[in-house]
């Protein structure tokens, strides 16, 4: 018998959890009773970041539940803790590695997360730059381009374990701000808009270039965005416990150089 | 039904008579490594048409984006602007399952309360279906009763013989007409049978227990756990051949105005939401019975046929790996 | 030819760049009528889609004016606006937008004239720069596209 599923038979016994979140033949998979957890995969190099889950209302309201976490679910999770989404009392964390182990709190999946955080975007950043030694119009037409694929089915959103809010900004119709049409402005304006909302609060888990049915590169932007506020701030978002992210926070000596 | 045999080098010569005859060509092409329908200007540019498309073909008679209408100008000088007929054109490339699914399309939007608009593009566009040579492993067209070689919906089949040419299956006057200037680089055929060149998807369930079945299962256990990893993002939905729902959206400045018309989709849950703030279909479950029944019992109920034709794709493009073989499985042995 | 007018946009504080502009009236400080200006409580009340939209309205270049830093009259808008606009700006040109459009600035109630020669500059620039019509042209893609994926 594994450790993984014994674990989650171990939390629906002692713990009272009403879910566990984790993957089965490779894919998501929500366990709800305990004798389901024979089923889940007890392969740790699963990609998809199952956070996006706890966004889901049905899962939300549950009082509490387990999570399979690997190394960007767990930093979703740190900042979904930081903007008070998530208590440990309500969410039992499980590491995603060889030997499962549970955290008992927020301090210990950090610490987790700063001895095992091997993971770099260096292709991503490779291709930010590219982009920016593009010239301006080169830029804009990159992106038009790309955006221009958008059929707006919003999977970008829904799969971002950082899009938590109930009622999302091009929902707010009254008037309609951002236009849902997927026109070249509606899309231009749909991921201007992902990318801001997310800024300083984005993980780079890429879940929302790898779940795009169209294959658009939004994890560009995401990627962009952190380098900028890696640069100027000095701060990354998911690896710390710290409620003050990047653009909920100042610092009187920011320093910019274009106010005039 | 009449039969012909194209060479295989000649194939291209009627497909750029098409576009010479000033006709609109749609035509899957490539980008990024995956296939989209698109109108072509040169034969050269069309992409494998053995490639399962991303998305279906329904949008060149059902826009993502279109206007149905739009205003310019103020007060007295508004000037009402309607929008522009459908061009004459030919979607070629198609899968039979997709044509098939454009035929539940076409009859939605044009047999009660005709959409004027889709009629109009249906009315001048000619289909011709290409047979599926190969399957993938979410086709699963023959479960549904369906096959690749089906001629539902097109006006015109080819099928991939290999080594012998195309085999050219004329299915409708309209088929026939668009071959009449196209016969003399066609030669005669008679009763070849291509059933030998098709794929053979598996068959994952069985439709008839599922007829069976459907009444009763409203309610069953099942669903919860079908549903329980579907994030309501509309992928599956906006590369169906067969998901019909629109949004209306108006969008105005002080010069012009226009109303529009979007794909919507029943995944969304915001899309039955009412004024009062109440939602009938309030959870995942409800919504993902909903696309499921609608598929295999309300479209029956209303219109005789089943609106799934087993392309696949919203297996293909789900994020969270929903897939509705999964469901249909349940669905039979319940 | 007529000489091209720009339209200049500016979302300006009500404490500080407000006050700024009405004392270069009320000071006789002259400066171009191309500026349209929209008073809002605070810069961190300015979203970042205002610009966008105000250059869907038809603006051929936007400025965005607040207190000085340690002014500000909740004691921290313009921090927090200061942030999000060095996130801004960054995103917005690597997007592509031609943020040569755009203007951020400090100006306090006292400064009619800073405000006087920061309107005279931006329009001049503008000027230069020619009539944006780029974010417009926008709305017009991707609309009617029967059977076409790509509006590019």
């Amino acid at each position: 018998m594994s450790n993984l599923k014994t674990i989650i038979q171990d939390l629906f016994a002692n713990d009272n959890i009403e879910a566990f979140v984790a993957y089965k033949n490779g894919k998501p998979f929500i366990v709800r009773k305990s004798e389901d957890a024979m089923q889940v995969d007890e392969i740790d190099n699963q990609e998809f970041n199952l956070a996006a889950y706890l966004n889901k209302p049905e899962i939300k309201k549950l009082s509490k539940l387990g999570i399979l976490a690997n190394m960007s679910t767990m930093k979703a999770l740190v900042q979904l803790a930081n903007e008070n989404q998530i208590t440990s009392d309500k969410v039992k964390v499980i590491s995603a590695d060889a030997s499962p182990k549970k955290f008992e709190r927020f301090e210990e999946v950090t610490e987790y997360i700063k001895a095992n955080n091997k993971e770099t975007n260096a292709d991503l950043s490779a291709r930010v730059a590219e982009i920016k030694a593009m010239s301006r119009e080169e830029r804009r037409d990159f992106w038009n381009k790309e955006f221009s694929k958008c059929i707006k089915c919003y999977a970008c959103r829904s799969a971002c374990p950082m899009c938590y809010c109930t009622k999302c900004m091009v929902e707010a119709n009254q008037p309609q701000f951002v236009p849902v049409a997927s026109h070249a402005q509606g899309n231009f304006e749909w991921h201007f808009n992902r990318a801001m909302h997310l800024a300083g609060r984005c993980v780079g888990c890429n879940q929302c270039a790898s779940v795009c049915p169209m294959d658009i590169p939004l994890n560009l932007l995401n990627q962009q965005i952190n380098e900028t506020i890696a640069a100027q701030f000095g701060e990354t978002a998911g690896e710390e416990l710290n409620s003050n992210y990047t653009l909920s926070f100042f610092k009187e000596n920011d320093k910019e150089n274009f106010i005039r | 039904m009449q039969q012909y045999k194209l060479s295989k080098e000649k194939l291209p010569e009627f497909l750029s008579g098409i576009i010479q005859s000033g006709k609109k060509l749609y035509a899957p092409v490539e980008n990024n490594g995956s296939n989209y329908f698109a109108e072509v200007k040169e034969v050269g540019s069309i992409a494998d048409v053995g490639k399962k498309t991303k998305l279906s073909a329904k949008s060149v008679f059902f826009p993502r984006c279109e206007e149905l209408v739009k205003f310019e100008g103020n007060g007295e000088n508004t000037k009402i602007i309607e929008p522009e007929a459908a061009k004459e054109g030919v979607l070629y490339g198609i899968k039979p399952c997709d044509a098939s699914g454009m035929d539940y399309f076409k009859d939605f939007y044009t047999k009660e309360n005709a959409d004027k608009l889709i009629a109009d593009r249906f009315e001048k566009t000619t289909i011709i279906s290409c047979s599926c040579n190969e399957a993938t492993d979410t086709c699963f067209c023959t479960s549904i009763g369906s096959n690749p070689g089906n001629t539902r919906g097109s006006d015109l089949n080819i099928t991939d013989m290999g080594d012998s040419g195309f085999l050219v299956e004329v299915v409708t006057d309209r088929g026939a007409s668009l071959l009449e200037a196209y016969k003399n680089i066609m030669s005669q055929a008679s009763d070849v049978d291509k059933t030998k060149y098709l794929a053979e998807p598996q068959i994952r369930f069985d439709i008839n227990k599922v007829k069976a079945n459907i009444d009763k299962i409203y309610d069953a256990d099942f669903w919860q756990a079908e549903s329980d990893k579907c994030l309501s993002c509309a992928s599956c939905a906006f590369s169906c051949p067969t998901c019909t729902c629109f949004d209306i959206q108006d969008e105005k400045n002080p010069h012009e105005s226009r109303r529009l018309r979007l794909w919507d989709s029943c995944g969304f849950d915001l899309f039955t939401v009412h004024a009062s703030g109440h939602n009938p279909r309030e959870v995942q479950t409800e919504r993902w019975r909903h696309r499921i029944l609608h598929k295999f019992k309300y479209s029956v109920d209303t219109m005789g046929q089943l609106s799934c034709t087993g392309c696949g794709r919203c297996i293909d493009n789900c994020p969270a790996g929903m897939n509705i073989i999964d469901t249909m499985i349940k669905i039979s042995e319940a | 030819m007529q000489k091209f007018e720009p339209k200049i946009m500016a979302y300006v504080c009500n404490w500080c760049t407000y006050a700024g502009a009405d004392l270069a009236g009320t000071s006789r400080i002259k400066y171009p009528p191309n500026v349209r200006i929209v008073r809002y409580p605070c810069t961190g009340r300015i979203d970042f889609m205002f610009l966008l939209k105000a250059f869907e309205a038809g603006a051929d270049g936007v400025i965005v004016s607040g207190c000085h830093p340690n002014d500000c009259h909740y004691t921290s808008g313009n921090f927090h606006a200061r942030r999000r606009w060095m996130v801004f700006k960054e995103l917005a040109e690597f997007v592509g937008l031609d943020t040569r459009r755009i203007t951020f600035s400090w100006v306090s109630a006292a400064e009619g004239a800073k405000w006087a020669e920061l309107v005279n500059e931006v329009v001049e620039d503008i000027r230069e720069l020619g009539p944006n019509t780029e974010y417009q042209e926008l709305a017009k893609k991707g609309v009617n596209m029967p059977g076409d994926l790509l509006y590019v």
